[in-house]
């Protein structure tokens, strides 16, 4: 026991080789782990095989950092994905970070939206709108107000899609993609006071939050972390970076709970020899 | 504010959509007087060559002045800007999140030691929210996805709510000491009016 406390717990560098091997491995080669579908992600699919074409535009705020992009990347590229499928209007914004306009124009590019969709008809990126809370509960109201201009200079008021947009009932939906703890924002000022039908991704350390939002119905539905994109990648059918990163969360998560369950050994261990000596 | 909540008065509301207005400008004001702060403080340390610092100070007032200057150049949706964002800033920011992992996974077995009854409760609902969570799970036993489920959505969100509903009412704590006037530390007064009356 001595040598695998010296070796596994006191060395900090083995722990750390194993997993950088463990993460290196199954991106190369994945083990592929079956998906199961959570009811907050079978939620969300079902509510946007009901838009089309006819819906009103969905809202979409791009509230995750540029940190947290491998997180959040692939769960708004889905999305924008799948409701590009369905032929459902898109209006981008972002309120955590002033990235949120270059984030939005990454994914634009990445799903070559400008060659399935009309800009100004079909989507429109408004793009960083500073104010945090405050700027997103004026957004329900007065629209045109608060995103004057989109994020390359336009007015909203001349572009087609916008044009017409005055508060939160010219939406059919907000999908907010947030690791900045923004999703509550949207939650007191959209979806409680309006009732305005609110999907949210975030990530798995905010799981617990607003696990207790969805069980009221104050959040339609949730995506949590990478688990929750991938998810929807196998039910949308459109496969990317989450469901290829479902394998190694899995076997991190295998790791930690190792170690966790070694240490109290260990732990147990040196505190009976503690008592009998 | 709290006069639109409460009375559907349309002059009441017209005031209140001006004031949120004038928050959102305000906002996107405070970026500009953060970028004047960030960059007082920098000059000051490398005129000061603070020790072991100043050029890490240096760097950072290049790079500042790099960003504003190159994305009011050609906008944060161009090409050339997407290039060095997507290249050098995303790729410094996730590199940056991702050594934390390492040091996340260090602290798991000291953090998760088993020293009583709570430490023992927290340590079994991590294993179990950990093992619902990840698609693993499922192929030991079906019933940690359910289980997990019921500790988030029920355990964890009584206490959720009940912390949620306690910070609310805090929160308006405060705000009726900054509106009575009881609280001037948001000003940058240091000590409040009650302390005051107390000193002899």
């Amino acid at each position: 026991m001595s040598t695998f406390k010296k070796t596994m717990f006191r060395d900090r560098n083995l722990v750390a080789w194993l997993l950088v091997i463990v993460i290196a491995v199954l991106y190369v080669r994945p083990i592929g782990i079956p998906l199961v579908i959570s009811p907050s992600v079978r939620a969300w699919y079902t509510f946007d095989t009901t838009l089309g074409p006819a819906s009103k535009p969905a809202l979409i705020s791009v509230d995750y950092t540029t940190g947290t992009i491998p997180e959040g990347q692939p769960a708004l590229t889905v999305i924008t994905k799948d409701l590009m499928k369905r032929g459902v209007a898109m209006v981008f914004v972002g309120f955590g970070t002033p990235d949120a306009t270059s984030l939005m124009q990454t994914v634009f590019d990445s799903v070559g939206i400008a060659k399935i969709y009309k800009y100004g008809v079909n989507y429109v990126g408004i793009g960083y709108i500073p104010g945090g809370e405050v700027a997103i509960a004026t957004l329900a109201t007065e629209f045109q107000n608060v995103a004057k201009t989109d994020a390359y200079g336009t007015s909203t008021a001349n572009l087609q899609l916008t044009k017409n947009i005055k508060n939160h009932e010219d939406f059919s939906a907000v999908f907010g993609f947030d690791t900045t703890n923004s999703y509550i924002f949207w939650i007191r000022n959209w979806a409680v006071p309006y009732k305005i039908p609110l999907y949210q991704y975030i990530t798995a350390q905010n799981m617990p939050q607003i696990a207790s939002y969805f069980a009221v119905g104050q959040v339609q539905g949730y995506m949590g972390g990478i688990p929750g994109a991938a998810q929807y990648e196998a039910l949308s059918g459109f496969l990317g970076d989450a469901i290829r990163s479902t394998d190694v969360l899995s076997m991190t998560h295998i790791i930690a709970i190792l170690l966790i369950v070694g240490g109290n050994i260990l732990y147990f261990t040196r505190r009976g020899k503690r008592k009998k000596g | 504010m709290l006069g639109e909540f409460f009375f559907n008065v349309t002059q009441i509301s017209s005031v209140a959509a001006q004031l949120r207005l004038l928050a959102v400008t305000v906002a996107a004001a405070a970026m500009i007087v953060a970028a004047v702060s960030v960059t007082l403080n920098n000059i000051r340390n490398i005129v000061r060559r603070t020790k072991g610092q100043w050029l890490y100070h240096l760097w950072c007032l290049v790079f500042l002045w790099f960003w504003i200057i190159f994305g009011l150049y050609s906008g944060p949706t161009s090409e050339n800007y997407l290039w060095f964002f997507n290249n050098i800033l995303a790729a410094l920011y996730s590199s940056i999140l991702g050594i934390l992992l390492f040091s996340l996974f260090m602290g798991f077995y000291r953090t998760f030691r088993v020293r009583g009854t709570e430490t023992a409760i927290l340590t079994v609902c991590a294993i179990l929210v950990m093992l619902g969570s990840v698609t693993i799970g499922e192929l030991f036993w079906g019933g940690f996805a359910p289980l997990s489920r019921w500790i988030l959505a029920v355990p964890n969100a009584g206490a959720y709510r009940g912390l949620t509903i306690v910070m609310a009412i805090g929160l308006m704590a405060v705000a009726f000491k900054i509106i009575f006037g009881m609280d001037w530390s948001w000003m940058g007064v240091l000590r409040s009016v009650t302390e005051k009356k107390e000193e002899p």
